[in-house]
């Protein structure tokens, strides 16, 4: 009875153990655990700042130490997300829809959890002091992410901007969206029927439309089954028949028949694209969509959502040629969209998008962001022909809407998606400037109608700002950025 | 009997020496934490309660200098433990628990030393069971929630005005006194072969049966209250103290195949049960509902680390009724895994202890009644911390010397007490701890 007796105990000492210490952190971290917002509250929580050090998040206590979390820029919230008293940072209902945004994606390095010296550990966990959090960086700058949020207005939608470079996100938007500030006097905000919380530019899945034609011009290039200069008689009356699906071209000039590729995509001839997806077959096209990772969810501390090709992988001749001028089964975000013209206006690799610029006295494993190259969408080669043929299109087609009097010269494509009953999504991708392109953008308006009209003018403007931007930082030199760019360099980029 | 009856007891001192750092220790730590000074009213209660401890010490060496020498600073320790918690937990009760507690320690004392023999509960076993029985119906018909309690909760309580206790504590010490009677009477009987079926031998039934109407009479009575951890506790008590005194393995199967289907009857029959054993398997689908205060002592458990955050600077009275169902969750959130598993190493030593007075009584009726008493804190603890780590369903019982709660923690005194006594009229002093 006595070995009973001790062997009783020794369970509860391992049950002990198993809730106090393998389970500890799990149970912690719940975010119903009343233990971890009393301790919270304490904390003094790092600020999220812009890529040039303007406040996007920061903790203010006020006289009875009550904190409170400001965002002084509201229009950043599908970049910086939420942390608040009530819901903690991300763990609000509908927290699938990923609004935790930054807040949450660095909750630990902005709490306070890591990188931090053992002498601050114990003067936390001993003496009861207040844990600081660290500040942390981003990529994103705030002037161009109110330009971005401008242009966009109220229509629902999303803009995001990439640097072509290494793919630092300078911008992103989605509207509508939330106030970070007011989430712990709202309720239940995941119940609106807007969705403010749902992050359309790395969760929203729609036909990207026209702008597709950019991935099979990329891939027909690739495959030699065209060049640029190679002429079609696709303009006129001209009508070609896919498995019993009519196919022409609409938006060309009323003189234009015979033109060359370039001209056609500048046209977006939906005749042509069509031809080019039936030529390179199934196979062969969705390879080179995959490519650029279409159907994979993009790395990035923001919650993504994968795309897709096709529903089922079946792609009859229809589907095929639908598909490849953007429409029929095709989805993506408009985060795949930029990264397809950051892909096009570099060397032909996507580069993985991130959003952590640094955290200033923490080392950059401790955070672990993953960056560099996501994946090689088509070679350096074809990748300046299609640049090429977005310059044409920029040229020939968006002067005064895309491409602004006075700004920096682009290159684009429009998209005109057609979304089932309502009006058509309005997409536009572009990059600037057009010789040496820094930044790719891609816009989308939903239900917005055509994009020449609703999404060209909105990727100008932030084009323009975004290239200002960029000299701005070049002329005042490194030390204002937070470098990235630099960082890449010295090997922050993972294997 | 070849120790002294007079005798400075050297061991006893050094321990309760100890003891008394310990209970100064985490009288102050609470104070520490609360307001950043300690006054002299944040120890007098500590300070009085291990003087009247460190007094029964003085008086043991002068009337009974052959007694146990580790169980009084074990009392103690546990005495400055729980006066530290209770008042950090609920400090409306610290007064309380303050009065309690140097009653306690003269229960003990009566209990040790007082002028009567243990052989007396044996002689009059009938009247005690009986007795016990008419307080627990009693209770039924006269009974009344705790005080301050919603309505509906079970009514546990008899009593008059500010007076009351719960009998099924009471109920408990009973039935351990009726079984060790029993039992040493029957002893011989009770293992003998009875007959044969199926190849396989029937304890002697009418020897048998006086020992389970009183069991049957007893739990159904407290499964009709609804004080099911009681209920169980007497349950795995009777089967212990049967065992230790018949080695007979298919009792303890064909009990425990019994416990199996009265279990799942109640299970099906008793929304009580049923609510229980499905908070048991699954608290996290109620955590803000009926799992609440399972899962916020978890949470408890799992904030507290390896040392914990220190006594005063956790958040234990997030859990409901923390300072009579939760201590040990309270415990481990506060001193930590390491302090958590040091209290339970202290019920391994009172088990320790409790079974060496057992097997160096010299009587069979004190051995048994020692065993009894010694599974009464074991199995009781295992109960209600086995409750609080998930392992089983809880039930809301007190952790013995530890919980706030008069009835509970005066019946583990007089129950240590008589360990005390038993342990003077030991066989040899062969087990006594020098």
């Amino acid at each position: 009875m006595a070995a009973l007796s001790f062997a009783l105990l020794a369970v509860q000492a391992l049950a002990a153990g198993y809730w106090g210490f393998v389970r500890a952190d799990a149970l912690a971290a719940r975010p119903d655990n009343p233990r971890r917002i009393a301790f919270d509250a304490h904390i003094h929580r790092g600020r999220l700042l812009d890529r040039n050090g303007a406040e996007l998040a920061v903790t203010r206590f006020d006289a009875d130490g009550t904190p409170s979390r400001v965002y002084p820029l509201p229009a950043a919230a599908p970049v910086t997300g939420y942390q608040t008293w009530r819901y903690g940072a991300g763990a609000l209902r509908g927290a699938t829809y990923g609004a935790g945004g930054a807040e949450a994606a660095y909750d630990a390095a902005l709490r306070g959890d890591l990188g931090r010296p053992l002498g601050a550990v114990l003067a936390t966990r001993v003496l009861g002091r207040p844990q600081i959090g660290h500040d942390v960086v981003l990529t994103l700058d705030a002037g161009l992410q109110t330009v971005a949020a401008e242009a966009l207005g109220d229509a629902e939608g999303a803009v995001v901007v990439v640097d072509v470079a290494d793919g630092a996100v300078r911008a992103l938007v989605s509207e509508p969206t939330f106030d970070p500030a007011a989430l712990d006097e709202q309720v239940d905000p995941p119940d609106d029927p807007s969705a403010p919380l749902f992050n359309r530019a790395t969760q929203g899945r729609y036909p990207p439309g026209s702008t597709f034609k950019t991935v099979t011009l990329a891939g027909a290039l690739a495959e030699n089954i065209t060049r640029l200069d190679s002429i079609v008689d696709d303009g006129g009356d001209a009508v070609g028949s896919f498995g019993g699906y009519a196919v022409r071209c609409t938006n060309q000039p009323a003189d234009a028949v015979r033109f060359d590729i370039a001209h056609a995509f500048a046209y977006s001839c939906n005749l042509t694209f069509a031809r080019l997806g039936a030529d390179l077959g199934r196979e062969r096209w969705l390879k080179h969509a995959r490519a650029f990772g279409i159907d994979a969810a993009p790395p990035f501390p923001l919650a993504t959502a994968a795309g897709q090709l096709s529903n089922d992988g079946a792609l009859a001749l229809p589907e095929l040629v639908s598909a490849a001028f953007g429409q029929g089964e095709v989805l993506a975000t408009p985060l795949h969209m930029a990264l397809v013209a950051a892909a096009i206006a570099g060397d032909g690799t996507v580069p993985t998008p991130y959003l952590l610029a640094d955290v200033p006295g923490v080392r950059w494993w401790a955070i672990g962001d993953e960056r560099g190259t996501w994946r090689r969408a088509v070679s350096a080669g074809v990748a300046g022909q299609v640049r090429q043929a977005m310059i044409t299109a920029a040229e020939v087609g968006y002067n005064g809407t895309a491409q602004l009097a006075g700004g920096p010269r682009i290159g684009g494509k429009t998209g005109t998606a057609e979304a089932g009953d309502g009006r058509p999504h309005a997409w536009f991708i572009g990059f600037a400037p057009a010789d040496a392109p820094r930044v790719a953008v891609a816009v989308l308006v939903v239900h917005g109608g055509e994009g020449i009209r609703a999404a060209a003018p909105i990727a100008g403007r932030v084009l323009a700002a975004a290239v200002e931007a960029d000299a701005a930082a070049t002329a005042a030199g490194s030390t204002t950025m937070p470098g990235p760019a630099r960082r890449a360099a010295t090997g922050w980029s993972r294997p | 009997m070849t120790a002294a009856r007079h005798g400075f007891r050297p061991v006893e001192a050094v321990l309760m020496a100890i003891a008394g750092s310990v209970a100064m220790a985490a009288a102050a730590s609470p104070a520490l934490a609360a307001h950043e000074a300690v006054r002299a009213a944040d120890l007098l209660p500590a300070a009085s309660v291990i003087g009247a401890y460190a007094a029964l010490h003085a008086l043991l060496s002068w009337r009974a200098a052959d007694s146990d020498r580790v169980l009084v600073p074990l009392l103690a320790l546990f005495a400055g433990l729980s006066l530290a918690i209770v008042r950090r937990l609920a400090p409306d009760f610290g007064a309380a628990e303050l009065r309690w507690q140097l009653l306690a320690v003269v229960v003990v004392a009566a209990a040790a030393l007082g002028p009567f023999e243990p052989i007396l509960f044996q002689r009059y076993r009938y009247s005690w069971a009986i007795g016990g029985i008419l307080l627990v119906a009693g209770t039924i018909l006269f009974g009344r929630t705790a005080v301050g309690a919603p309505a509906g909760s079970p009514r546990l309580w008899l009593g008059f005005g500010a007076l009351g206790f719960q009998p099924s504590e009471v109920m408990k010490f009973v039935l351990i006194v009726f079984l060790a009677g029993y039992i040493d009477d029957r002893r011989e009987l009770l293992s003998e072969r009875g007959p044969r079926i199926a190849g396989w031998r029937l304890p002697p039934l009418p020897y048998l049966a006086p020992m389970v109407v009183m069991l049957g009479l007893s739990l159904g009575l407290l499964v009709v209250q609804r004080d099911l951890g009681a209920a169980l506790l007497m349950f795995v008590i009777t089967l212990g103290m049967i065992y230790l005194a018949t080695l007979r393995a298919d009792v303890v199967v064909v009990a425990l195949g019994a416990f199996a289907l009265g279990a799942t009857y109640l299970h099906r029959h008793a929304q009580i049960v049923a609510t229980r054993v499905a908070i048991w398997l699954d608290p996290w689908a109620s955590s803000q509902t009926a799992g609440y205060q399972l899962v916020q002592g978890l949470l408890a458990v799992a904030s507290g680390g390896v040392l914990g955050t220190g006594l005063g600077l956790g958040q234990p009275t997030i859990i409901p009724a923390v300072h009579t169902d939760y201590v040990f969750a309270a415990i481990v959130e506060e001193l930590g895994l390491a302090g958590g598993i040091a209290v339970l190493a202290l019920y391994g030593v009172l088990a320790w202890r409790g079974m060496r007075i057992a097997l160096d009584a010299r009587r069979s009726f004190d051995a048994h009644l020692a065993a009894g008493l010694t599974l009464g804190f074991v199995f009781q603890e295992a109960i209600i911390v086995g409750g609080n780590l998930r392992l089983m369903p809880l039930t809301g019982i007190t952790l013995p010397f530890l919980s706030y709660g008069g009835s509970s923690l005066l019946v583990c005194a007089a129950s240590a007490g008589l360990l005390l006594r038993i342990s003077r009229s030991r066989a040899s002093d062969d087990g006594a701890f020098e």
